[in-house]
């Protein structure tokens, strides 16, 4: 179970971009967030792994309190959250088994992944989740031969490796065609299923956080401001979460984009 | 259509166009200035078509007799470039890791490395092998020693700047997965790295192929010395030789360079 409490994260003097945030992700349960650019989903994620360092406010995962960790600890402690991320993130030099591989770097011995001499049930492990993906036939290819879909799958494979007690996915299908897209959604909650593993999934698209998750949470200003059903999602909780932007907070995201 | 035959328009204000020859002038004071300032024995210019003409008179035709020594010189040559550039890649490597923004551990670190690559660039090879003369003695290991030196400014630099242009988001995704900081560098910048560090090593080899025909001159071995020594004995037929031997290993190293620059990127 993730519990975030009183997060908050701010950049420089300005206005908090998360501001004293609580979150409960109890079980197995495909969470989908989502909100205009800027809302603060994608460092609400990141915080999470620390990728961005909270300012304050506790994050607990099955009883390790994430903002307590030191350096090492953080390290041990990153194993057991996967990540995936809207541009995939691999490393393209690489093939497709070493990018898989890299998901257990955190396991391995130094000389291990020098070497590429990874353990026995590393590798089968990594077959059986490539084969149920339907990519284990690239183990061998270089990451940046595969198609856009085919790379995402790597990246969930990669983060699945690190056998994670919780499944972070940043915009996973941003990046991605309709139909692409749909097929990523599906493999990541049935895997989430398979696995019993709990999903948070920042999307854009209503539609399909609609379709896939168990669950949706709207953020607006750095704020949760919906947490229910998808079905409860209803127009007027749409309009609240995504329109009448204030003119000030308007001009801020036209210098983003 | 008439009126605008008749608009004027120039390229500069009369105000510019005084400035611009101010500038002309000035130039061409600091010229005369320096041409002045220098001294040139013009009897020797003008003789100098003359001169060159005996000169080549006298080179030819090149005189093969010590053929062997030269191109056993020749070998020592290609030996000391390989070797001062193997030895100058492996030591580049950890200086580029600390020259380079990203990477590097902290502020000092970063000082340190750029200050080693300056000192390395800042100061010519020739120079380097005169220093090193004095210290390991004539001989090819100064040879080496000073290829080395000026060799790591110049792969350690290139390699740096390809470390700082990496694409930072493997390196952020493999954090996550929890990978220790050498585990990063290894999976997510060394193989970013990889396509610049083997051109810029095969481009510094030809190059040292090139330095190291020279440093015979200052007694830092190599095919040089044999040179210095035909100078100096005015056996012009064998400068000619030594030259042309010269002249063919550079054509070798390019072909060969070329070669592998294509086979590996």
């Amino acid at each position: 179970m993730l519990t975030i409490k009183g997060l908050v994260k701010r950049y420089g003097a300005g206005d908090p971009v998360l501001k004293d945030l609580e979150l409960e992700v109890p079980g197995e349960e495909v969470v989908s967030v989502i909100g205009s650019s800027g809302a603060g989903k994608s460092t609400l994620l990141r915080c999470i792994n620390r990728l961005v360092e909270p300012t304050s406010g506790t994050i607990t995962l099955n009883g390790t309190d994430f903002t307590a960790l030191g350096k090492r600890d953080l390290r041990i402690g990153r194993r057991r959250i996967g990540m995936v991320f809207q541009s995939f993130n691999l490393v393209d030099r690489l093939t497709v088994m070493e990018n898989v591989q890299s998901g257990r770097l955190g396991y391995i011995s130094t000389w291990a992944a020098l070497t590429r001499r990874y353990p026995k049930q590393d590798i089968q492990r990594a077959f059986e989740l490539m084969e149920r993906v339907g990519i284990a036939h690239y183990a061998d290819k270089r990451a940046d031969e595969l198609s856009g879909g085919e790379r995402q799958r790597v990246g969930v494979i990669r983060a699945l490796m690190q056998q994670p007690e919780i499944l972070l996915a940043d915009e996973p299908t941003a990046s991605l065609d309709p139909k692409t897209s749909e097929q990523i959604m599906t493999l990541l909650r049935d895997l989430a299923r398979e696995l019993k593993l709990p999903v948070i999934i920042n999307i854009h698209n209503v539609n399909e956080a609609r379709q896939f998750s168990d669950r949706i949470v709207g953020m607006r200003y750095g704020r949760i401001i919906f947490d229910d059903l998808p079905a409860a999602l209803t127009d007027d909780a749409m309009h609240e979460i995504y329109s009448g932007i204030p003119h000030a907070d308007r001009q801020v995201e036209g210098e983003a984009a | 259509m008439e009126q605008a035959c008749l608009q004027e328009w120039s390229r500069y204000t009369p105000q510019q166009r005084f400035t611009r020859y101010a500038w002309f002038a000035l130039a061409a004071l600091v010229v005369s200035w320096a041409l002045g300032s220098v001294d040139i024995i013009w009897a020797w210019v003008w003789d100098a078509p003359a001169q060159m003409g005996d000169l080549f008179r006298r080179m030819v035709p090149p005189d093969p007799t010590h053929l062997g020594a030269i191109l056993e010189a020749l070998w020592d040559t290609v030996n000391l470039a390989t070797i001062a550039t193997a030895l100058a890649v492996v030591l580049a490597l950890p200086v580029a890791y600390i020259a380079a923004q990203n990477t590097t551990p902290n502020a000092v670190t970063l000082w340190i490395g750029r200050f080693i690559l300056v000192s390395s660039r800042s100061v010519n090879t020739i120079i380097w092998a005169l220093l090193f003369v004095a210290i390991f003695g004539p001989g090819i290991v100064a040879g080496i020693v000073a290829i080395m030196f000026r060799s790591i400014g110049f792969l350690g630099k290139l390699l740096g700047e390809a470390i700082e242009e990496i694409d930072p988001k493997p390196v952020e995704a493999l954090q996550a997965c929890g990978a220790s900081h050498f585990k990063v560098v290894l999976y997510a910048i060394v193989p970013q790295v990889m396509p610049t560090f083997f051109a810029v090593s095969i481009l510094r080899w030809d190059i040292n192929l090139r330095e190291s025909t020279v440093l015979g001159l200052v007694g830092a071995g190599g095919i040089g010395v044999i040179l210095q020594g035909a100078i100096d004995t005015f056996n012009w037929q064998e400068v000619s030789m030594v030259l042309l031997a010269i002249i063919a290993l550079v054509v070798v190293g390019e072909v060969v360079s070329s070669y592998l620059r294509r086979r590996i990127l």
